[in-house]
C-alpha cells in the first residue's frame, strides 16, 4: 500500500507555478464560458429536435434522401441561429402526426419560383440581418439579374435560384472553404450550369468559361499557382459577374468591372484616345484587348507580337498609333531589361563579397513598382507619361548601381587599409624586435 | 615578488663585489645600484621598469598563458564598443548588429575583431591546455590547475552566451537545442532549461540573461578567477619582458585585423522562432561535445533521453578528472621516470580523439 505522504499534490515548477497562478483564473473563465456556450448550443439544437418533430423523423429515418436533409441542416450555419424547418417549409413542428401538404401552412417542398421570396422573408428584414451583419438586398439584386427576370417573369426552371448556388439544407457562409459559394469554390458552383452544355445550348452561351478562367492569371492566382500573390484579391466569377445581380456595383456592363480593382488603369485609361472612343463607340473596351475568362499574363506582346488583339489587329502597322505601340512597348522592354541587369549586379555583389543586400533588394522593389506602375501607365497611350514614370525607377537603378559600385570601392578601401596596417604592425614588430635584442645583447655585455 | 627583493635591507647591506650585488645589477642594468643611498622612488619606479623590460628567453609554455590574457582584454575593449550601439532586445538585437556591422565607421572591423577574438582565444586557450596537460607531472601548485579548468568552463561560458546576442537563425536555434539538452536529465533538468531559458522558450528572458552572462558575470568571474591562477603559477601579476607582450600584441592584432577583413563577420538570417533549421551545428569549439551526443544517439536511437544523459554524465565526468587530475598524478621527482612518457602518450592519444571528433563533427 501506497504510503500517504506520496498521495501529495504534485508541486509545480517556482517560474510555472507563478505562470499558471497568473493564467489560472483568465483560463477557469474561459473554459467555463466555453462550457456554457457549448451547452446553450448543444441545448438549443438538442431542443430543437426534440420539438421539431420534422427532424427528429427525418433524422431517424431509413431512407438516405430523407435523412440528408436533416444532417446537413444540422451543420449549417441555419442551425446555429435555430432557423428550423418550418420557416421555409411551413407546417407545425409540434405536431405529432406527419404534415399534409396544405395543412398548417405545411407548403413541402417550395417551388424554384418560390425560394426567392421564402428567404427573402428574413434577408430582406434589416433588423433580422443586422445582428448578423448581412446584407439585405439581395432579392432586389436578384430580381435584377437575368437569373431572377428569367425565373420570375418567363417561370425560366433553367436559371439559379437561390438554393442553386447556396444549397438547400447544407447553407454555410462564405467565409466556410466547405460553403459552395466560397471564394475558391464558387467558380465551379458557377460551371455545375454552365459547363453543362445541353443545359446552355438553347441560349448560346459557352460552356469553356470554367477552363478558360483556370488558365487564366485570375484563376492562376486564385488557385495558388503563382507564388506571393493573395487569392483572395483575384477575382473570381463574382468578382466581374456580381453577386445577386449579375452586374458588380458601379457598372452598366461587366466590360467595365476591370475598373473596380484595377483603378490605376483606368487612371491611365480616361487620359488616353481610347476612353474618348469608348464613350463614343463603346469600343475599344478593356476585354477587347485583355480578352476575359482567359485573360493571360499581360505583356509587351499586347502591343505587338503574338497575342491576338494587339496593337496591330486593329491598327495598319503604318500608323502612328501602331508605332506608339511599338515605341511603348520598347521604352517597357528596355526598362525591364535594365532591371534585370540591376538585379544580377546585386546576385553578384552577394556572390562576390557576401554582404548584406536587404537594403538594396528593398531598393529593387521601388524598382519593380515604379516598372508595374509604368506598365500600367501605357493605357494613357502617352509615352511622355510612361517615360516620366520609367525615369524613376532609373533614377532608383542608378541609386542601387552607385551603392554597389561604392560596396566594391569599400571592399577594395578595406584591403588597402589592411595593407597599410600590416605595413604599420611590421614596421613597429621589427622596431621593437630590434629594441628587445638591443637590451638582450646590453645584458649579455654587462653579464 | 622580485621587484621587492631589490629593495630588501639584505641586499642594501651587501658587498659591492658579492655575487648578490651583481645579481641586483644585472637586473637593473648594473646603474641604480652604484648609489644605493640616492635612491628615491622614481629610481625604484625606473628599476621596476627596467626589471619589466629585461628579455628573457621566448618560449611557447610561457607564451601560450599570455596570449589568452592579451586576447581577453582585446576581446573586452571590442566587446566594450560594441556595447555602445548593440540593442539586447529580441526586436532590436539583429537589427543593431546590422546596423553596427553595414553604417557605422569600422563597425565592421570591431565585430570583426571581437568575432574572430573569441575564436583564436578558445584556440589559444586548448593549445594552452593540451601543452599543459602534457606537462602535468611538473606541476607546482594544484590551485593553478583547478583554476584553469574553471577558466576553461567560463571561457566556453562566455562563447555560448555570445553566439546568442546577434539573434540570428543559427544562435536561436543552437542554444534551443543546447538548452533542451538539459531538460533529459530526470527531476532537475526541466528546471534547469527554465532556468537557463528564462521560461519555457527562447525568448526576450534568455537573451537578457545571456547578455548579463556575457558581458558581466562571465567575465568579471573570469578576471578574478584569471588573476589567481597567474599568480598561482607565476607568484608575480606583473609579466616580465614587456616588450616581448608589445610584440605578441602586435602580431594578435595583425592576425585579427587580417581575418578581419579578408573574411568578415557576416549577417546571417534573424531569428525566426516559427521556422526551425534543419542542420543546427555548434561553434567548431563544441563540435567534439557535439559528436560525442551524435555518436551516443546512433548507439542508441530508440532510447535518446537515456543517450542524452549518458553524454551529459560523461561531459561531467570529464571535467571532474580533469579538475582532480593533480591529486592523481605523482611528480616526476624520484624514481617516477615513467611519468613523463606516460602523460605525453596520454595527452596525444586525448588530443587525438579530440581532433578526430572535431573533424567529423565538421565534416558530418
Amino acid at each position: 500500500m501506497r504510503p500517504l505522504s506520496s498521495l501529495r499534490e504534485p508541486q509545480l515548477r517556482p517560474a510555472a507555478a507563478a505562470s499558471a497562478s497568473s493564467l489560472l483564473p483568465i483560463l477557469s473563465l474561459l473554459l467555463f464560458l466555453i462550457f456554457i456556450m457549448a451547452t446553450l448550443l448543444d441545448c438549443q439544437i438538442s431542443w430543437a429536435i426534440q420539438k421539431n418533430t420534422c427532424l427528429s423523423c427525418h433524422l431517424g429515418s431509413s431512407k438516405h434522401e430523407l435523412a440528408r436533409c436533416a444532417q446537413q441542416w444540422l451543420k449549417s450555419a441555419h442551425a446555429l441561429v435555430s432557423v428550423c424547418c418550418e420557416e421555409c417549409h411551413g407546417g407545425n413542428p409540434t405536431s405529432p402526426k406527419a404534415p399534409i401538404i396544405g395543412k398548417e401552412g405545411f407548403i413541402g417542398s417550395p417551388s424554384k419560383k418560390q425560394i426567392p421570396g421564402l428567404c427573402s422573408r428574413c434577408h430582406d428584414d434589416p433588423l433580422y440581418m443586422r445582428k448578423y451583419d448581412i446584407r439585405i438586398d439581395e432579392e432586389n439584386q436578384y430580381k435584377n439579374s437575368v437569373h431572377g427576370q428569367q425565373l420570375l417573369n418567363n417561370n425560366n426552371q433553367d436559371v439559379a435560384s437561390c438554393v442553386d448556388c447556396h444549397d438547400s439544407h447544407d447553407i454555410r457562409k462564405p467565409d466556410d472553404p466547405q460553403s459552395k459559394v466560397n471564394h475558391q469554390n464558387i467558380a465551379y458552383t458557377c460551371a455545375r450550369c454552365h459547363a453543362d452544355r445541353n443545359l446552355m445550348k438553347p441560349y448560346g452561351l459557352p460552356t469553356d468559361q470554367l477552363s478558360k478562367y483556370k488558365k487564366s492569371y485570375h484563376g492562376q492566382i486564385v488557385y495558388q499557382q503563382i507564388e506571393r500573390e493573395n487569392p483572395r484579391l483575384a477575382p473570381s466569377c463574382p468578382g466581374c459577374h456580381g453577386i445577386h445581380s449579375g452586374k458588380p456595383a458601379g457598372v452598366s456592363e461587366v466590360a467595365e468591372a476591370c475598373n473596380n480593382c484595377h483603378l490605376n488603369c483606368k487612371r491611365y485609361f480616361q487620359k488616353s484616345i481610347h476612353s474618348l472612343l469608348l464613350k463614343k463607340n463603346r469600343k475599344p473596351r478593356c476585354i477587347d484587348c485583355h480578352g476575359y475568362h482567359d485573360i493571360p499574363i499581360p505583356s509587351e506582346e499586347l502591343f505587338a507580337g503574338k497575342a491576338a488583339s494587339h496593337c496591330g489587329s486593329c491598327h495598319p502597322p503604318e500608323s502612328a498609333e501602331y508605332q506608339c505601340g511599338l515605341r511603348l512597348r520598347a521604352l517597357i522592354k528596355q526598362a525591364k531589361r535594365e532591371a534585370a541587369l540591376t538585379q544580377s549586379k546585386i546576385n553578384q555583389l552577394k556572390q562576390d563579397l557576401d554582404i548584406d543586400i536587404s537594403s538594396l533588394n528593398l531598393k529593387m522593389d521601388d524598382v519593380t513598382e515604379n516598372l508595374k506602375q509604368a506598365v500600367k501607365a501605357t493605357h494613357s497611350q502617352d509615352i511622355q507619361i510612361v517615360s516620366q514614370i520609367i525615369t524613376k525607377a532609373r533614377k532608383i537603378m542608378n541609386t542601387i548601381d552607385q551603392r554597389i559600385d561604392r560596396c566594391y570601392q569599400e571592399a577594395r578601401q578595406r584591403r588597402e587599409w589592411l595593407e597599410h596596417m600590416l605595413l604599420f604592425i611590421s614596421a613597429s614588430f621589427a622596431l621593437i624586435a630590434y629594441q628587445r635584442s638591443r637590451l638582450k645583447n646590453k645584458l649579455q655585455d654587462i653579464h | 615578488m622580485k621587484v621587492r627583493r631589490i629593495h630588501s635591507p639584505h641586499h642594501i647591506h651587501d658587498s659591492p663585489d658579492s655575487p648578490a650585488v651583481q645579481e641586483n645589477q644585472l637586473k637593473g642594468y648594473g646603474s641604480l645600484y652604484k648609489n644605493k643611498k640616492e635612491e628615491t622612488s622614481s629610481q625604484s619606479l625606473a628599476a621596476a621598469l627596467r626589471q619589466c623590460l629585461k628579455p628573457e628567453p621566448v618560449r611557447w609554455s610561457s607564451c601560450s598563458g599570455w596570449i589568452i590574457f592579451h586576447l581577453f582584454w582585446i576581446e573586452g575593449i571590442s566587446g566594450i564598443l560594441l556595447l555602445l550601439y548593440y540593442r539586447p532586445t529580441v526586436s532590436e538585437a539583429y537589427e543593431s548588429i546590422q546596423q553596427i556591422t553595414n553604417n557605422l565607421h569600422y563597425g565592421w572591423l570591431i565585430r570583426g575583431v571581437h568575432m574572430w577574438g573569441i575564436h583564436l582565444l578558445i584556440l589559444s586557450l586548448l593549445l594552452h591546455f593540451w601543452q599543459q596537460l602534457a606537462q602535468i607531472y611538473r606541476l607546482a601548485l594544484k590551485s593553478t590547475w583547478i583554476l584553469g579548468i574553471i577558466l576553461m568552463i567560463l571561457i566556453g561560458v562566455i562563447g555560448t552566451s555570445g553566439h546568442l546576442l546577434p539573434w540570428t537563425q543559427g544562435s536561436y536555434w543552437a542554444t534551443t537545442f543546447l538548452t533542451q539538452l538539459s531538460a533529459a536529465v530526470p527531476l532537475v533538468g526541466e528546471p534547469i532549461k527554465i532556468l537557463i531559458r528564462g521560461g519555457n522558450e527562447v525568448s526576450q528572458m534568455t537573451l537578457s540573461r545571456f547578455f548579463a552572462l556575457h558581458i558581466l558575470i562571465a567575465p568579471l568571474l573570469f578576471i578574478f578567477l584569471a588573476l589567481g591562477h597567474i599568480f598561482s603559477a607565476r607568484r608575480s601579476l606583473i609579466p616580465a619582458d614587456l616588450l616581448l607582450h608589445v610584440l605578441i600584441v602586435i602580431i594578435l592584432t595583425g592576425i585579427l585585423f587580417s581575418l578581419a577583413t579578408l573574411y568578415p563577420a557576416r549577417m546571417a538570417q534573424k531569428a525566426d522562432p516559427l521556422n526551425s533549421i534543419l542542420n543546427i551545428k555548434p561553434e567548431w569549439y563544441f563540435m567534439a561535445s557535439y559528436e560525442v551526443f551524435q555518436l551516443l544517439r546512433k548507439i542508441s536511437p530508440e532510447r535518446q533521453n537515456v543517450s542524452i544523459i549518458f553524454g551529459i554524465m560523461l561531459h561531467i565526468g570529464i571535467f571532474l578528472l580533469l579538475g582532480l587530475l593533480p591529486f592523481f598524478v605523482p611528480s616526476q621527482q624520484g624514481e617516477n621516470t615513467w611519468i613523463r612518457p606516460l602523460t605525453i602518450a596520454l595527452t596525444a592519444a586525448g588530443l587525438l580523439i579530440f581532433l578526430a571528433l572535431t573533424l567529423l563533427g565538421v565534416c558530418s
